[in-house]
């Protein structure tokens, strides 16, 4: 296992308010706040990807700001939920609304083309200027990350990841209720494993190897190291009523690793990416569907297989 | 110079593009347009639906 630096506690205040460095799956995000009355907060999880130094791959600037309703004319992509994305000139828009707080955004981020440089922008009205506010809350952290990850750096799965006690790397994925906190809680009893993140795992490949990395945004266990370890065998999980194996052909495993992928499906270079990136992986490693009972059988068999 | 012949030499299988026909996706998860595993976003949220109420977009 490979521990990424980290930082404890908050990076220094300066110039004109808080700035922190976020590093997730080898990425670096620096956060500065442009006004010295706005002070920055993260959550417990991802406080553990602080960093103290180290380059950042994008800088990002926040401020209050007048938020006002956007112009759906340069809408890219409506999620349907709580994000959409525009196009203003060639940067990225998001606009990030609560349900608790209708359709006026509580939040409008803006990114250069390639991500390099970003400016949040908080409705002040929404916020009590007493509290320090997280500006890359999820989604945003996560949608960030997703489109740093699609300009060619790797794909982000909603998985399982671990490392076993003789360092291979074990990767589960699943759409919720697939079975990711039950196998990660089943393995971490067992002893000696190390669980990367309960829920998201980021994969890139270098140096001849794909590697998993931890991420801050866990499930319900909440298990997120900052971490990046060698991956040796993929599954897909499923709940069974007896413990099995079965082999997946290349379409199959190819078809399952979008499902359980976040990938920018509006973005056409992204999506041809996350293709290609998937295919490289099927072709190196096994894939397989790991049909399970919560028992220690499963690890066993997991285990046998892989040898 | 001779090739090798030997039908016994381990050869890989030629390379096979995968075909994708159906891909299962769940919308909800994949876009990330919904909250995550109980928590609430946005302003006044602090990480734990108490404190805001019902999730009206949970999601993973």
């Amino acid at each position: 296992m490979h521990l990424i630096e980290t930082y404890e506690g908050k990076t220094a205040s300066g110039g004109a308010g808080d700035t922190w460095t976020l590093r997730v799956g080898d990425i670096g995000v620096r956060i500065s706040s442009g006004d010295r009355s706005m002070k920055l907060h993260v959550n417990a999880a991802v406080k553990g990807f602080l960093v103290s130094n180290g380059a950042a791959d994008i800088e990002v600037t926040t401020a209050w700001g007048k938020l006002c309703h956007p112009a759906r004319t340069a809408l890219v992509f409506d999620s349907g939920g709580l994000w959409r994305l525009s196009r203003a000139l060639d940067n990225h828009v998001f606009h990030l609304t609560s349900p608790m707080y209708g359709a006026l955004p509580y939040k409008e981020a803006t990114f250069n083309s390639n991500f390099t440089r970003g400016e949040v922008l908080l409705e002040r009205s929404y916020f009590d200027p007493d509290n320090p506010v997280d500006a890359l809350e999820y989604p945003l952290d996560e949608l960030l990350m997703m489109n740093l990850l699609a300009q060619g750096r790797g794909v982000e799965v909603h998985a399982c990841g671990l490392e076993d006690t003789d360092g291979q790397g074990y990767l589960f994925l699943g759409h919720s209720g697939a079975g990711k906190t039950t196998t990660a809680r089943l393995w971490q009893k067992a002893g000696g494993v190390k669980v990367l993140s309960d829920d998201r795992i980021i994969l890139r490949s270098w140096a001849g190897k794909t590697w998993m990395y931890g991420t801050p945004w866990h499930g319900e266990a909440k298990l997120a190291l900052p971490v990046r370890t060698p991956l040796r065998q993929i599954f897909f999980l499923r709940h069974g009523t007896t413990n099995e194996i079965v082999a997946l052909g290349c379409g199959e495993a190819l078809a399952r690793f979008l499902a359980c992928s976040f990938v920018p499906f509006y973005s056409r270079s992204g999506l041809d990416f996350a293709l290609a990136f998937f295919e490289q992986l099927i072709d190196s490693l096994p894939c397989a569907e790991l049909r399970f009972v919560p028992e220690e059988r499963a690890i066993e068999l997991a285990r046998a297989y892989t040898a | 110079m001779s090739e090798n012949l030997d039908p016994k030499a381990k050869v890989r299988k030629p390379y096979k593009k995968p075909e994708v026909l159906r891909v299962a996706l769940r919308p909800d998860e994949a876009v990330l347009g919904n909250c995550k595993s109980g928590s609430a976003v946005g302003p006044g949220a602090s990480g734990n639906c108490t404190s805001v109420g019902p999730c009206f977009s949970q999601g993973s």
